[in-house]
């Protein structure tokens, strides 16, 4: 019955082909529809490595940009306002942060080690950080007032830098120098899982957090702080946002302040970054529609090609279920070899250079939904026109136009 | 061999309602050979239809080899066309798509046969039409006589008694259509029985008997 089977599919291969090449841009549709959802679903799944529950950001505006003030004069006043936000009952916990959580803007730093040159993303951080995002450390500690005496200066890196680097070893207490003229040397004193600052549907990336010791005053160790965020105790009103900005101008009276909830600047980077994607979307259900619509039309059209045969091989002694396997069995073979043809093509991307940043893990499993979803569609759209076919009474059949 | 027992066929849709046959009884013996004649319409191929389990009849009782068509369910129906019944159609009915050979060995793919066994019988059959140097071509390569001489080999091929054929002879100029009803003068002295829907006289003239359809009706 095998050897029946192809043999008809391959006497039929003018006809077959055409349904052919209807399964594989229908795979390749669904391949391309699928790797896209597949992708943002997995780095969804990922970690963001803090929790942005309850904390503001405080951004601070000294006014035009003036080369001739005095650093250290801006930073007193800076850190004053941060005791008085620090001395307010329902703030909990206090910490400078260079780059904001979902804020839309990165900082990187570059250097070289082992050889190969690389460019984490870096934030500057008071020791307080982990207190107001809930950090946790997998390896190591962050920083605290120990940090004052060494000589290198204290980062903590995540999990991707760490392999980077130093692939399957420990990261916690070796040191590579920065890209940066001084030839300053970093070293490791803490391992986090991750800290995904550009929120869950951000491709993951390496990530290093450098000290920000406010209380030195070296310019090396200290970076002026424009931005803090505050860890508010639950349940504090929106009423506060206000309290704070007045306390606020009433020690720097030319600044002004804006103040803003995790949650809110999550909430405006998601729907940034979701627009494009639902666009996509909803063109991605429009074209599986479509590829549906015509794998069925062209699956119809060879089954009702075939009535008068179908008619012939019933009135010879086939059953209905002999003729709904045919036609299903030639289908499979046909898919078969279109799923293999596309198969071959899809491999082809990442080999050609494109689509580079899905993760082999991603693309197997996009692959094997997609044969699902191809071979499911092809029985499903052909499993109804040859049921008709089927149930015609052979006398009909045999005289059908 | 055949026994129709009353039978009536009426067509329905949604719309209209034809009355194709009515209150037929007829008996086929074994060794026949039966010629039905009439004016087109009347019913000729609707009865050999029915006698070939193609279709059921709207009302009455059918014998084929003796056995009772108690049920019209489709397993049933389609074992019994495979193992008694042979049928060949004005417009040969082949599958384009295979060879002479695969065409033939149709009716055995439907058979718990081995596939050289399958062969083997439909090399004879082809034989037996005069096929042989042919079987690897396709139907379009073919004559029409040849292509009917093709579907008699598969009507035959799984040895039926019975041959049911419906103006096989309508498509093909007289020569070639000579050489189709030798073929079946041929199978009959053989002992297999056969019934003939035909509208030409010097050929319903070569067999036994001539049954006359008349609007539905049988008229001698
Ligand atoms: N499937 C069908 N549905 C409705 N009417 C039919 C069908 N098949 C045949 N008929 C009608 O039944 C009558 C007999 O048809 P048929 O047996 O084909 O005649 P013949 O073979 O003698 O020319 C005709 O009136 C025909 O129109
Ligand atoms: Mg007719």
């Amino acid at each position: 019955m095998i050897k029946q089977l192809f043999k008809i599919v391959w006497n039929r291969k003018k006809a077959n082909f055409l349904i052919m090449m209807e399964v594989l841009i229908s795979f390749l549709v669904v391949f391309l529809v699928m790797v896209s959802s597949i992708y943002f679903t997995d780095i969804y799944m990922y970690p963001l490595g803090y929790s942005y529950k309850d904390v503001w950001a405080v951004q601070i505006d000294t006014g035009a940009y003036n080369p001739e003030a005095d650093k250290l004069k801006e930073q007193e006043i800076a850190k004053k306002i941060m005791q008085a936000a620090k001395d307010f009952p329902e703030v909990e916990a206090l910490a400078g942060i260079n780059v904001i959580p979902f804020d839309n803007n990165e900082w990187r730093t570059g250097f070289e080690f082992a050889g190969k040159s690389y460019s984490p993303a870096i934030n500057y951080v008071t020791d307080e950080l982990p207190e107001v995002l809930d950090i946790k450390l997998l390896e190591g500690r962050w920083f605290n007032k120990e940090d004052d005496a060494i000589s290198e200066t204290p980062v903590v890196i995540n999990q991707a830098l760490s392999r980077e680097l130093y692939g399957s070893e420990s990261a916690v207490g070796k040191v590579f120098e920065s890209g940066l003229k001084s030839k300053k040397v970093y070293k490791v004193v803490g391992l986090v899982s991750d800290f995904r600052d550009d929120g869950e549907l951000a491709e993951l990336k390496s990530y290093m957090f450098q000290r920000n010791n406010l209380s030195s005053t070296d310019t090396e160790k200290m970076l002026l702080v424009d931005h803090f965020i505050i860890k508010l105790r639950p349940g504090t009103p929106a009423a506060l946002e206000e309290k704070l900005v007045k306390t606020f101008t009433s020690i720097a009276k030319d600044w002004s302040f804006n103040i803003e909830a995790l949650e809110d600047i999550r909430y405006k980077r998601m729907k940034s970054t979701l627009t494009p994607i639902l666009t996509a979307s909803i063109v991605a259900v429009f074209l599986m529609i479509m590829v549906a619509l015509g794998l069925s039309g062209v699956l119809w059209q060879s089954v009702t090609q075939r009535i008068k045969e179908i008619g012939l091989r019933r009135a010879k002694g086939a059953t209905q279920g002999k003729i709904y396997y045919q036609i299903l069995g030639e289908l499979l073979v046909i898919t078969s070899i279109a799923l293999f043809v596309g198969t071959i093509i899809v491999i082809q991307i990442p080999l050609l250079g494109f689509l580079n940043f899905v993760s082999i893990k991603v693309y197997v499993i996009t692959l094997l939904i997609s044969w699902a979803i191809i071979a499911l569609l092809t029985v499903i759209c052909g499993l109804y026109p040859s049921s008709i076919a089927a149930n015609i009474p052979p006398a009909e059949a045999l005289h059908y136009e | 061999m055949i026994k129709l027992d009353n039978i009536e066929k009426v067509y329905r849709t949604s719309r209209v309602e034809t009355v194709a046959l009515m209150n037929i009884n007829l008996e086929v013996k074994e060794g026949e050979f039966i010629s039905i004649m009439g004016p087109s319409g009347c019913g000729k191929s609707t009865l050999l239809n029915l006698m070939g389990l193609l279709d059921a009849p709207t009302k009455g009782q059918l014998l084929i080899n003796g056995k009772e068509i108690t049920s019209y369910k489709d397993k049933y129906l389609a074992n019994l066309r495979n193992q008694e019944i042979g049928f060949i159609f004005q417009s040969f009915h082949l599958v384009n798509d295979l060879s002479v050979l695969d065409n033939v060995e149709i009716p055995l793919l439907y058979r718990k046969i081995s596939s050289s066994q399958r062969r083997q019988m439909a090399l004879k059959a082809l034989e037996h039409v005069g096929l042989t140097a042919r079987i690897y071509h396709f139907p379009s390569q073919l004559s029409g006589g040849q292509q009917q001489r093709v579907a008699i080999a598969r009507a035959i091929v799984g040895r039926p008694k019975i041959l049911l054929a419906d103006e096989p002879t309508g498509n093909l100029d007289s020569k070639m259509g000579e050489e189709v009803m030798n073929l079946l003068v041929g199978l009959n002295e053989e002992k297999t029985t056969i019934v003939m829907v035909t509208h030409d006289k010097r050929m319903a003239e070569r067999t036994k008997r001539i049954v006359r359809i008349f609007d539905g009706r049988q008229v001698g």
